[in-house]
């Protein structure tokens, strides 16, 4: 049983690498196929490459290429619905792809810009990492539009889709920048979490809305916008502390000892024939273990309550000091926004 | 010509409003205490007497100078007799430093027995101690006295000496407990003492 089971999982582990490399093998023979004229074998190790259980493993750029050799072909075939359908998978993945003329002859390019022209799509570009302040400055979003006519409506959601600020709509043209301020609807900067970019193609009836979505992750910090921002703790400097040093201890046990040597020996020394029936050493062992409790109190350091108070009312103050100086800046708000990869949903 | 009359006045205003300036300056503190006492004594009568004296003590600190009086009075055993024992006296001591004082009072000492009544009066100088064990809430303190000046009808007294050893906890909010061993000794002429000794729990306010 345990043997099926090692035998599963590395077949399971194994699967995608497999995957990934079978289907660039079929592009490699479909290209193959395709330069050797051998057009139905071509498409069919393409459309084989492109396959959901093969594909999975090629890469945007492999899965264009494939596309484009794919399309070819059927132009040639003479299925130019089927090299048009290739097409517009194409310029879905890639807005700004363009088949290299060196490669395909004029037909194929001509079509696919056809294609190109009547699939409205637009890519979306982000820097990995931006940092910018709310209101002032903005996040830059460029734009890529499949044709001068594309039209996009650009929209900041959080995770779960409702919608935080819209950011542009209209026109992208061949290209286009458009810049969101870090802040939401209501004009104050977003809170730090999870958000997302939804660039909505707006297409023709027959093609319909196409979404790319970019997930952005924001963290905030807030700044004074000419001074430094005011800590809300108090510098150690300031700060009584809180807990004596933990000292020797031995005046202590010193003084202890010699009060209960004391208490034990100098009323029989004063008084040597008088009878107090030991009770002096109640007295004396009081003392001795009192002076013990001092040197091991001593030894440990012991918290110092007027200290104690004295620092959490400057703390308090400090904080409140802090919140009102905040309340006063909150317009300065550094937003830094990390842009994940765009996706298709 | 001012009458003397006027001038005593004048002279009690003057002393007066000295007084009052200066009880204006200097801190003035009161401080009171209760306590009882488990006496033992040796040589009043032929057996050794026990039993419990209570009493109290009030004084008022001036700056470094510290006024006081105290009694107490408790009735003892010796098995055939109950002697009443009272005692009193007064003291004016004087901080030297914090942990030391010393000081000067008269003492008197009475054993009430069935067929008479023994009297001891002296006059004491004292030098007292003090150290904190664990921070300053809990302090010991050692007092010694000796008598310069002794009076005994009917006895020849010639010194009395003595001393106290307490442990005390200052509560931070001004009262305070002890506990305290005291001892004494009478000597009189020749071979006769009187040997006090006491176990002492007291609490009390202010210094």
């Amino acid at each position: 049983m345990k043997r099926r089971i090692v035998v599963l999982a590395l077949a399971l582990a194994c699967a995608a690498p497999l995957n990934g490399q079978q289907a660039l093998q079929l592009l490699a023979r479909g290209v193959q196929a395709y330069q050797h004229l051998d057009l139905d074998q071509a498409v069919s190790l393409l459309r084989a490459s492109l396959a959901p259980t093969a594909g999975t493993g090629l890469l945007v750029g492999d899965q264009v290429r494939a596309l484009t050799y794919l399309g070819a072909a059927e132009l040639f075939r003479t299925h130019t619905d089927s090299a048009r359908a290739a097409f517009r998978r194409i310029v879905a993945l890639d807005p700004e792809y363009q088949p290299d003329q060196t490669v395909f002859p004029p037909q194929v390019t001509e079509l696919f810009a056809l294609v190109r022209r009547a699939t409205p799509a637009v890519a979306v570009r982000i820097a990995p990492v931006t940092t910018f302040k709310a209101r002032a400055e903005s996040l830059h979003v460029y734009l890529v539009g499949s044709d001068s006519a594309t039209r996009a409506r650009v929209r900041v959601e959080r995770e779960d889709g409702v919608l935080v600020r819209e950011v542009y709509g209209g026109v992208v043209g061949d290209s286009l920048t458009v810049g969101w301020d870090g802040q939401s609807a209501g004009g104050t900067p977003v809170a730090a979490g999870r958000y997302r970019l939804t660039v909505t193609t707006i297409g023709s009836a027959s093609n319909g809305d196409r979404v790319t979505r970019v997930p952005l992750i924001v963290e905030r910090q807030a700044q004074a916008a000419s001074a430094p921002a005011a800590p809300a703790t108090p510098p150690d400097s300031l700060l009584l502390p809180e807990r004596s040093a933990g000292g020797s201890g031995w005046p202590s046990l010193a003084v202890g000892a010699g009060g209960a040597l004391v208490a034990a020996a100098l009323p029989a020394a004063i008084n040597p024939g008088g009878d107090d029936g030991q009770r002096r050493f109640v007295v004396s062992v009081a003392i001795g273990t009192a002076g013990l409790l001092g040197f091991l109190w001593q030894r440990r350091g012991h918290a110092l309550p007027d200290n104690i108070r004295a620092n959490a009312a400057l703390r308090q103050q400090w904080a409140r000091r802090a919140g009102a100086r905040s309340t006063t800046t909150s317009g300065d708000v550094t937003l830094t926004v990390r842009a994940g990869s765009a996706s298709n949903p | 010509m001012i009458p003397r009359a006027a001038r005593v006045l004048q002279a009690l205003l003057f002393v007066a409003s000295v007084g009052a300036s200066l009880a204006a300056q200097i801190p003035v503190q009161l401080g009171f205490q209760l306590d009882g006492t488990g006496t033992r004594v040796r040589g009043v009568s032929t057996n050794l007497a026990t039993g419990t004296v209570v009493g109290g003590r009030g004084g008022v600190t001036l700056g470094p100078v510290r006024l006081s009086l105290f009694y107490r009075e408790g009735r003892l055993h010796d098995g055939s007799t109950q002697p009443l024992m009272v005692e009193g006296g007064g003291a004016a001591d004087v901080q030297l430093t914090p942990w030391v004082a010393v000081g000067l009072g008269p003492e008197a000492r009475a054993y009430k027995l069935d067929s008479a009544t023994l009297r001891r009066v002296w006059l004491a100088g004292r030098i007292g101690v003090a150290a904190p064990l664990i921070g300053t809430s809990v302090r010991t303190d050692l007092r010694l006295w000796r008598s310069v000046v002794t009076s005994a009808a009917g006895a020849d007294l010639t010194r009395v000496a003595g001393g106290e050893v307490g442990i005390a906890y200052w509560a931070p909010a001004g009262w305070w407990i002890r506990l305290a061993t005291t001892f004494d000794d009478a000597a009189f002429a020749g071979p006769r003492h009187e040997r006090f000794y006491g176990l002492s729990l007291g609490a009390g306010i202010g210094p």
